[in-house]
């Protein structure tokens, strides 16, 4: 038997068990709304009795630990980055979309009236005013390449300006990773460091966000954090700073860790949306959109050499270029009317003989507009620019698509883990009903034996 | 399966955010009247959008130099009508010159009127439309037929190359005509030069000289009546091919309203829809998020 004072402090020890348990309710709901925090639970375990004629010694708090899933946690690693890239992606191609402009008033358009003014040309070669209109509407077709080329071009700009930022980001929280984990690593055995844990945990999560990391738990709760190929991001107690370099000529930042660059290594995360975005899919359109002013230049040109204009000279260049483009490079944001054309619009080589009235080359100019000479001889201008109005909306929509997809797989992850981890307010109040209805139980039978005490040593004083 | 706070906020937030994208959606469509807003609504639909507009351009282009050049050829076949009057009109004055029982007052009164009807001749033949000769061929402002005083008429100036007009693919009509083709043709001079030789024998009651311009007057009448038969054509097939491009721009016109444009009945009625499933989200958010085991704790 433990006796009169062994129950006393058999029912103190409950009484601290259940106050643990009433804690444990408390933090949990103060935390509901913490990012990465992990429902604490108290284990008690019964006190064993010294002798066979004991009952037991009680309860007593074996454990209190945070519920994680380490295998959901690592799931999501997997999964959020490549949510974020799909949703940075959609979020660039997005505006790329809207660069083009709506069908019917881009491009697409002043083709068509380019080419229908060299038919009212045709109509009236001698008229001046026919003349102005193929003037205006060379004019505008070129405004308008320029305007889509500068909206893409910004598009590209503003992606590397997420990448920058993104970048200060990403050192930002390794920073603060490697002083949890030093302050992790320098925690006795005894210390509790399962709000370090936490932050831990929301710290990855944020960094997952922006780039694909690859975490390793060294055991002791330390993580080893790297990015792309396996380079160091953060070693226990270090942060391995990216720096951002500009390149030559663009002027887009590269990340360099260790002197290395390692920007096509960042394929996850809203970095990684940002430079597939910037490095692969902007310059594959605006490639296409050079190619297809290059080639509207070339065989506009071409057919207007051919041509007489109305002093009866041979036609020399409609279109040309402001700066020279490299390759096809530039020609979409370098294309102009000829100045000489746009300061005389007689030099418009609308016949196809040295005579005034002649019309043949402006019909031949006007048939430019319905003619298959782009694309290997397959797509008329307007089809071009139909193929590329197409990839940017299929590549937006399949974008739109795989971040709503993908971010249903991390939205499935994050509720299995909540199953695990979060807090249900609804559990915490009958927890919290538990504890609290023990702790008066305990209490009540403190007073029971304290009244017992209180009576034996009444009988002893007398 | 523990539900948790946060999980409950998550579904329920993302469901109103799902349910008010689409209402939003469903409200654009209604008020814009289009389908498609953007590329990505539909890539495919908004590619063959673009193509099929550029198709209506062109037809209208077509449409357009079809008016034009209809415009040019009921003048042109107005003064070949004219022309082919004149033309008549000298024949019948030369054969009122003919025979013992004209004077020479009258063949001078005949010689007065033949000199009349060359310059009108003359007139037909330099007309001008719209800042170009319509029988100067491709010269344009070239006047095709100068008088060079005397009542004699220079050589032919114009071009004997036409300009021709494209009403449709491949289809083309001819709105500068070669003014030498009519008024001389294959002859060894025009009917400038016939009628003055006309003019000369009528004065002086030259039978052989008034035989021979009549002969003259006879082949430039079936040069001009050749013309016009073409320009009517050419006229008919104006108004043919504008029959074609209208229903060809009518039919790629509802294309693109079939692929673009909104059903405003199904858009209204999904707008509904729409509206019904965001206040179902928010009422459940609102009544799950409330429910609470600590409401019936005291």
């Amino acid at each position: 038997m433990a006796g009169l004072f062994g129950e006393l402090a058999m029912a103190t020890r409950a009484l601290t068990a259940q106050q643990m348990g009433l804690d444990a309710t408390g933090q949990n709901i103060a935390n509901v709304n913490t990012p990465g925090y992990a429902r604490r639970v108290v284990t008690m375990a019964s006190v064993a009795a010294t002798s066979a004629l004991e009952v037991g010694g009680g309860v007593t708090v074996q454990d209190v630990h945070a519920v994680r899933d380490r295998f959901l946690e690592a799931r999501l690693l997997q999964v959020v980055p490549a949510e974020q890239r799909e949703s940075a992606m959609a979020d660039v191609l997005s505006v790329a979309e809207t660069s083009l402009g709506e069908a019917g008033s881009s491009i697409d358009a002043r083709l068509s009236e380019l080419f229908s003014a060299f038919g009212r040309l045709a109509d009236a070669p001698t008229s001046a005013v026919a003349r102005q209109e193929v003037q205006r509407a060379a004019t505008a077709l070129t405004a308008a390449f320029g305007d889509v080329w500068a909206r893409l071009s910004d598009a590209r700009t503003n992606a590397d300006q997420r990448v920058r930022g993104g970048i200060d980001e990403v050192n930002a929280l390794a920073a603060r990773l490697a002083e949890v984990n030093r302050s992790i690593g320098s925690a006795g055995a005894s210390q509790n460091t399962m709000h370090l844990r936490d932050q831990q945990a929301s710290l990855v999560r944020q960094l997952s966000e922006l780039v694909d990391v690859h975490a390793l738990d060294r055991g002791d709760g330390v993580l080893d954090i790297t990015i792309g190929n396996g380079k160091p991001l953060v070693m226990g107690e270090t942060a391995y700073a990216i720096t951002a370099q500009s390149t030559p000529p663009s002027g887009y930042v590269a990340l360099v860790s260790g002197g290395v660059d390692v920007t096509s290594q960042i394929t996850g995360g809203r970095l990684g949306g940002f430079i597939a975005a910037r490095d692969v899919t902007l310059p594959d359109y605006l490639s296409r959109l050079d190619t297809l002013a290059a080639a509207i230049v070339t065989e506009v040109n071409t057919a207007h050499a051919a041509g007489f204009d109305q002093l009866g000279n041979a036609g020399g260049a409609f279109l040309s270029y402001s700066n020279a483009p490299t390759g096809v490079a530039g020609a979409a944001r370098y294309m102009r009317l000829d100045p000489a054309i746009a300061a005389d619009g007689r030099l418009i080589a609308a016949a196809g003989v040295a005579a005034a009235g002649d019309n043949t080359n402006a019909l031949a100019l006007a048939r430019l507009g319905d003619a298959r000479i782009f694309d290997g001889n397959t797509a008329t201008f307007v089809d071009g620019w139909s193929r590329l109005v197409y990839r940017v909306g299929r590549d937006a929509q399949q974008a739109a698509d795989g971040r709503d997809s993908r971010a249903d797989v991390v939205r499935q992850v994050d509720a299995l883990r909540d199953q695990a981890s979060g807090v249900s307010l609804d559990e915490e109040a009958m927890m919290m009903l538990k504890y609290q209805r023990a702790y008066e139980a305990n209490a009540r039978y403190f007073r029971v034996i304290d009244e017992a005490l209180d009576e034996l040593f009444s009988a002893v004083g007398r | 399966m523990r539900i948790t706070f946060g999980s409950m906020y998550r579904e329920a937030n993302l469901a109103i955010q799902e349910t008010s994208e689409a209402f939003a959606a469903r409200q654009r469509e209604v008020a814009s009247g289009r389908r498609i807003g953007r590329p990505s609504d539909d890539p495919s639909a908004n590619s063959f959008v673009i193509v099929e507009q550029s198709a209506v351009a062109q037809t209208e282009r077509y449409e357009a130099s079809g008016n034009s050049a209809e415009a040019r050829l009921t003048v042109m076949d107005s003064l070949l009508d004219d022309l082919l009057t004149k033309l008549t009109a000298a024949r019948t004055a030369i054969m009122s010159a003919r025979g013992v029982s004209s004077t020479p007052s009258t063949r001078n009164a005949v010689a007065l009127e033949l000199a009349g009807l060359r310059d009108s001749v003359l007139e037909d033949l330099n007309t001008s439309f719209q800042g170009t000769y319509v029988f100067g061929g491709a010269a344009g402002t070239t006047v095709p037929y100068a008088r060079t005083g005397g009542g004699t008429v220079g050589a032919y100036a114009g071009s004997t190359r036409e300009v021709e007009s494209e009403i449709d693919r491949g289809r083309f009509v001819a709105i500068a005509l070669d003014g030498s083709a009519i008024a001389q043709g294959a002859d060894a001079q025009d009917v400038f030069a016939v009628l003055n030789d006309a003019i000369v024998a009528v004065q002086a009651g030259d039978e052989t000289g008034m035989s021979a311009a009549l002969e003259g007057l006879e082949r430039a009448f079936d040069r001009t009546t050749a013309t016009q038969s073409r320009v009517g054509a050419d006229l008919r097939s104006i108004a043919d091919q504008r029959l074609r491009l209208s229903g060809a721009r009518l039919a790629s016109q509802a294309e693109i309203s079939k692929l673009r444009d909104a059903n405003l009945a199904e858009a209204i009625s999904g707008m509904q829809q729409a509206e019904t499933a965001h206040q179902a989200a928010l009422g459940a958010a609102g009544r799950s998020l409330q429910l609470s085991l600590w409401d019936y704790l005291n």
